[in-house]
């Protein structure tokens, strides 16, 4: 390169813009040239004051809000956000209802589109705080996570959204409908809150998204519209988990799948009329409403077990919305890392690089399908359904290798072999870096605001999931931790390579060392009970009395973690496996009420596997 | 490997829009955030003085909140939003009666006495050296000072840039080097450079 060349370039080298090839040429150039060198010098030295006095004159963080201020309530023309979502919930329950009645070949009668929406629903909130909502969209009541009631009064039709607490039975929204009742819990984030509804017969309804409950003088109906929900007893016994687009009714054991090629021919006749919402991710596929957006039929192939085929490799991704003009269903679909655009069974292939291969998908949010690649890097995956133009937009780099993650609220947590970072789970963008924890075992565990992770340097460090700063160490314990950590009532626990179980409480910690769960391939904690497999083997440890017994090979079933079924995005992936052999080595199983969980094959529901060590 | 997770601005703008005609304020909000740094710098262009284009961009963002259902792409939104800022900052001059005709700017562009900056007798601190460039900066011809706020300010790369100006990206690379030429001459001759360069290049 000669000094002409250079000159022309250092611009776009400043900025960034020259390819590897430029940059290294016009850097081995520049190491020679004195001259080069110092125009660059001075070239840089009038960005900085550039930049200086540019920003200087930009206005404060307030530009926005001002703005905001000064906007008139709605736009020209455009309706109100009330009336449509009333419309849509009406025209939502009805279609469904009348769907469902088809399939069970039993009349039900459908709601009146007038009815009783402004009926009014009385919250309670904590220490007494009650609220009376009209009309009834009830959002976020009272600050999450909190646990709250509410009182839907005969007729009444409400629907929930907005921050609702997580955890089983301990903070979450308990509803108790009078009557003949429905409420719709609409769920637009990417994870399942836990929400609880009190039934008739002392059953309650776990968690869900889009879950939309109707109790009558019968009895009640659960349906789930998107993601999975669970009932069960008051206890927690007798879980029974609706996957998407499932039903489930007091007089039924099982939930009964209804087809989503019904559910798209009666909202597509809607469609225009509904207003545009976002995409509701659920699993491998997401469901919607209005003119851009609606349900997928990669739905049924989950419940077939279809999806999420050769984990590793490739999967099977749908982002499916009805095209504008046509119509007709289009899904975004990712095979053996080929992308590709299907619509009416013809399928494009989308011009996204290949050298950028998906291994996993994340979460399907509104903006695209969030996928890891195998080099470790997080991409989303954008396509124009009009156009069928494509998008790969890297929105992270060098986050991870050997990665977990996990997903709670709108944040993703990645954890890697170069640190653990939080990022936007939509946009992508990273909220925080932590680059010294570098050897995290799997996915760190959340517990009051804070993620607890365990290293391979046999320490335990608690992140403050908000700024991703240490708020404290425990350790080293002498052993590299191979597993990630447990929370049980309030506890941290660890599992060390050489079988030390670490018991953290408060700022208190134990040490209990054993020898038969040294080298365990999986683990979890129910109370006095220390779960661990070996060999494919399940042995349980009572930490009141130190005594270890056998629990079982499991028979084919393969056991996951209560945090494998919440996450539906990785449940599908990990009901494909039928075999205690299939399931991660991290694999964190059971903290279900009722001992372990485990899954069933792709057409199976989720069903208890071991009692806990009764 | 680096250290630190790299982040690629995305391109959400299309979505923010649907949720924005959805009822969704606070999508038009993260909208406004997202690109007000840019919509000033269209706004800087037809004002050349950087208060008056503040007052254009809320003025622009307003009627294109107002004017959002009549969007056809909606991908397209900042190139949208650029000729209604535009429009509302000719509006505003207008009505401060300091209207630019836009024809007599030349494209040699820049006009040495639009700039009264002294030659320098001793060197600027640091608040004069900015000002200094400021006054530089308001006496860039239109485009020159768009392209000025969108790299300096938003940080644009030129893919974005090229898409929100309706230009290539080669050409894009092309002004701002110009750009970039020209404001190091004017830096030069104005002081704003600090002295004892490591190469004192004379003649150019």
């Amino acid at each position: 390169m000669d000094c002409t060349e250079c000159k022309n370039l250092l611009s776009q080298y400043i900025d960034g813009e020259l390819s590897p090839e430029q940059t290294a040429a016009l850097e081995a150039h520049l190491a020679v040239c004195p001259k080069c060198s110092g125009e660059l010098y001075e070239m840089r030295a009038v960005d900085d004051v550039t930049k200086h006095s540019v920003e200087l004159q930009m206005p404060g963080k307030d530009f926005a809000k001002r703005v905001m201020g000064e906007l008139p309530s709605s736009q020209h023309g455009f309706r109100k956000w009330q009336g449509p979502i009333a419309f849509f919930i009406v025209a939502l329950i009805t279609a469904v209802i009348l769907i469902v009645a088809n399939a069970l070949n039993k009349p039900v009668e459908p709601l009146q589109p007038e009815a009783d929406l402004h009926k009014d629903v009385i919250v309670s909130g904590p220490e007494g705080q009650q609220k009376l909502i009209t009309p009834a969209v009830i959002d976020a009541p009272f600050s999450a996570p909190a646990s709250y009631i509410v009182e839907l009064p005969h007729k009444a039709r409400a629907i929930l959204r907005g921050s609702v607490g997580i955890g089983w039975k301990a903070d979450g929204v308990h509803l108790k409908p009078a009557g003949d009742a429905t409420l719709y819990i609409a769920g637009a984030e990417p994870v399942l809150r836990e929400v609880f509804i009190d039934l008739p017969d002392g059953k309650v309804a776990g968690y869900g998204r889009n879950l939309l409950v109707r109790t009558t003088a019968d009895g009640w109906r659960v349906y789930a519209i998107a993601g999975r929900s669970r009932v069960a007893d008051k206890d927690g016994q007798n879980l029974v988990d609706i996957l998407t687009l499932a039903m489930l009714s007091n007089n039924a054991a099982q939930p009964s799948i209804f087809g989503t090629e019904e559910i798209v021919n009666a909202l597509l006749p809607l469609s225009d009329a509904l207003p545009a919402r976002p995409l509701l991710p659920c699993g491998s596929c997401a469901v919607g409403f209005g003119p851009t957006v609606i349900p997928l039929p990669a739905a049924l192939e989950t419940a077939r077990g279809e999806v999420g085929k050769g984990v590793g490799k490739g999967f099977v991704a749908a982002l499916s919305v009805v095209g504008p003009a046509t119509k007709s269903v289009i899904s975004l679909r990712c095979d053996e890392g080929k992308w590709f655009i299907t619509e009416a069974g013809e399928e494009t292939p989308l011009s996204l690089p290949e050298n950028e291969k998906p291994v996993a998908l994340i979460a399907s949010t509104e903006l695209g399908l969030m996928t890891l690649n195998e080099t470790g890097n997080l991409f989303r995956v954008e396509a124009d359904v009009t156009s069928k133009e494509s998008a790969l937009i890297k929105t992270s780099a060098g986050v991870l290798k050997q990665f977990a993650w996990d997903v709670w609220g709108d944040n993703l947590y990645i954890s890697g072999s170069n640190g653990i970072a939080c990022l936007d789970i939509s946009y992508g963008t990273v909220r925080w870096f932590e680059g010294k924890l570098r050897d995290v075992v799997g996915m760190a565990v959340m517990v009051d605001g804070n993620l607890v992770c365990a290293g391979g340097d046999g320490a335990i460090t608690v992140l403050d999931k908000k700024e991703g700063k240490s708020a404290g160490t425990f350790g080293p314990v002498g052993q590299a931790f191979v597993l990630p950590p447990v929370i049980d009532g309030g506890r941290i626990l660890a599992l060390a390579q050489a079988g030390r179980l670490v018991v953290i409480q408060g700022s208190e910690s134990v040490f209990k060392d054993i020898p038969e769960a040294a080298g365990a391939e999986s683990w979890g904690v129910r109370g006095d009970y220390v779960y661990f497999r070996r060999s494919g083997e399940w042995s349980h440890y009572r930490l009141s009395d130190g005594k270890v017994a056998p629990e079982g090979s499991g028979d084919g079933w393969a056991v996951t973690d209560i945090f494998g079924l919440l996450r539906s995005f990785r449940g599908a992936l990990y009901r494909q496996s039928t075999r205690a052999a299939d399931v991660p080595a991290d694999a964190c199983p059971l903290v279900a009420p009722n001992g372990l969980l485990a899954v069933g094959d792709a057409s199976s529901t989720f069903l208890p596997f071991l009692k806990a060590g009764r | 490997m680096s250290d630190t997770p790299q982040i690629e601005p995305s391109l959400e703008d299309a979505l923010l829009v649907r949720r924005a005609l959805a009822g969704e304020h606070d999508a038009y909000g993260r909208l406004v955030d997202k690109h007000h740094r840019t919509a000033i710098g269209f706004a800087y262009a037809i004002t050349g003085e950087m208060s008056i284009a503040e007052d254009a961009a809320q003025e622009g963002f307003i009627r294109a909140f107002q004017a959002l259902d009549k969007l056809d792409n909606h991908a397209r939104f900042l190139p949208w939003l650029r000729t209604i800022i535009k429009n509302a900052a000719t509006d505003l001059l207008r009505r401060k009666q300091r209207m630019v005709s836009l024809d007599e700017l030349s494209e040699s562009g820049f006009d040495p006495g639009d700039v009264t900056v002294e030659e320098p007798v001793e060197e600027l601190g640091e608040e004069e050296r900015l000002a200094a460039m400021h006054k530089i900066i308001d006496g860039l011809r239109p485009d020159y000072r768009e392209i000025v706020v969108l790299r300096y300010a938003q940080d644009m790369s030129y893919k974005d840039i090229a898409d929100a100006l309706d230009m290539k990206v080669s050409a894009v690379g092309e002004k701002l080097s110009r750009v970039r030429s020209l404001l190091r001459e004017k830096a030069r001759k104005a002081g704003v450079l600090p002295k004892g360069r490591p190469y004192d290049e004379k003649k150019e």
